[in-house]
């Protein structure tokens, strides 16, 4: 199974809508989100449940997984737990019905499955991606996304080993 | 078998929340005072709820959400909930083994 395909497996769970990618600086690796988000937020997103992770772990105790459960839909993070400079966080968004327990198998599989290394140095650039389209919605990738909020350098996406 | 199976429907709030799956529990003002809490951890537990309150409501703007029901926090050694009202905040903390849900659907519907 490709990178590409544990994503799929993710935003093809029934009734989830969304997925971001990020490491522990904030950085985007992949994003897919609904048209009706807050573009603007969405950029300040990753820095704000990084915060919930520290706060956390600062004040109480280490945690792996959030889920905010508002009236129409649902937030799920999870955090990988491997060498700090490999983690990552998966945030998805589903609606108010989305079944945890699919939810969480199939996460699982990319918890194990999605590694971030070769991180580039502040020279690279990342190409230029063409405009995607989900659902018959336009989309912003991770590298647009990065690009909106300044950030210059983009990590690769490795998948047992191999560049995806 | 669950727990939280056994517990007796006519049980108020304050018996469920004695309930043995229940590690600890607060609640506090969404104005940060009168914090009450079952002991030093959940007394701990309450100093991030409120936090938690407001940055949640920023996350959830971000995609037009505004009323938020719960917080499920899966820590190392226990899951937390959070359930934030309009004047307090909720906070129960309970063991690795117990399914907040069930809790919860009782719980809600329970009298104070």
């Amino acid at each position: 199974m490709s990178f590409q395909k544990t994503i799929d497996a993710i935003l093809d769970t029934p009734k989830v809508e969304g997925l971001l990618v990020f490491d522990l600086e904030g950085e985007v690796y992949f994003e897919q989100m609904p048209q009706y988000t807050d573009q603007a937020m969405l950029q300040k997103l990753p820095q704000r449940i990084l915060m919930m992770y520290d706060v956390i772990a600062d004040n109480f105790q280490n945690c792996s997984d959030f889920i905010l459960k508002f009236d129409k839909k649902n937030l799920y993070f999870r955090k990988s737990h491997r060498k700090e400079d490999m983690d990552f966080i998966l945030a998805v968004l589903g609606d108010a019905g989305v079944n945890f327990v699919s939810l969480k198998l199939v996460t699982n599989l990319a918890m194990k499955m999605l590694k971030l290394e070769d991180k580039p140095t502040d020279e690279y650039q990342a190409p230029a991606s063409p405009d995607l389209t989900y659902r018959g919605q336009k989309v912003s990738t991770a590298s647009t996304l990065n690009k909106k909020s300044g950030r210059k350098k983009r990590s690769n996406l490795i998948y047992r080993g191999r560049k995806t | 078998m669950s727990k939280v199976q056994n517990i007796n429907k006519n049980e108020t709030k304050s018996q469920l929340l004695s309930h043995p799956a229940i590690q600890g529990w607060v609640a506090i003002r969404n104005d940060g005072t009168q914090n009450v809490a079952s002991d030093e951890i959940a007394e701990r537990f309450g100093e991030v709820l409120i936090y938690f309150n407001q940055i949640t409501e920023l996350i959830g703007e971000t995609f037009g959400l505004e009323k938020l029901d719960e917080i499920h926090i899966v820590c190392d050694e226990l899951t937390a909930v959070c359930m934030p009202g309009r004047k307090e905040t909720v906070g129960i903390l309970f063991d690795k083994d117990t399914n907040p849900n069930e809790f919860l659907a009782k719980y809600k519907t329970a009298k104070s």
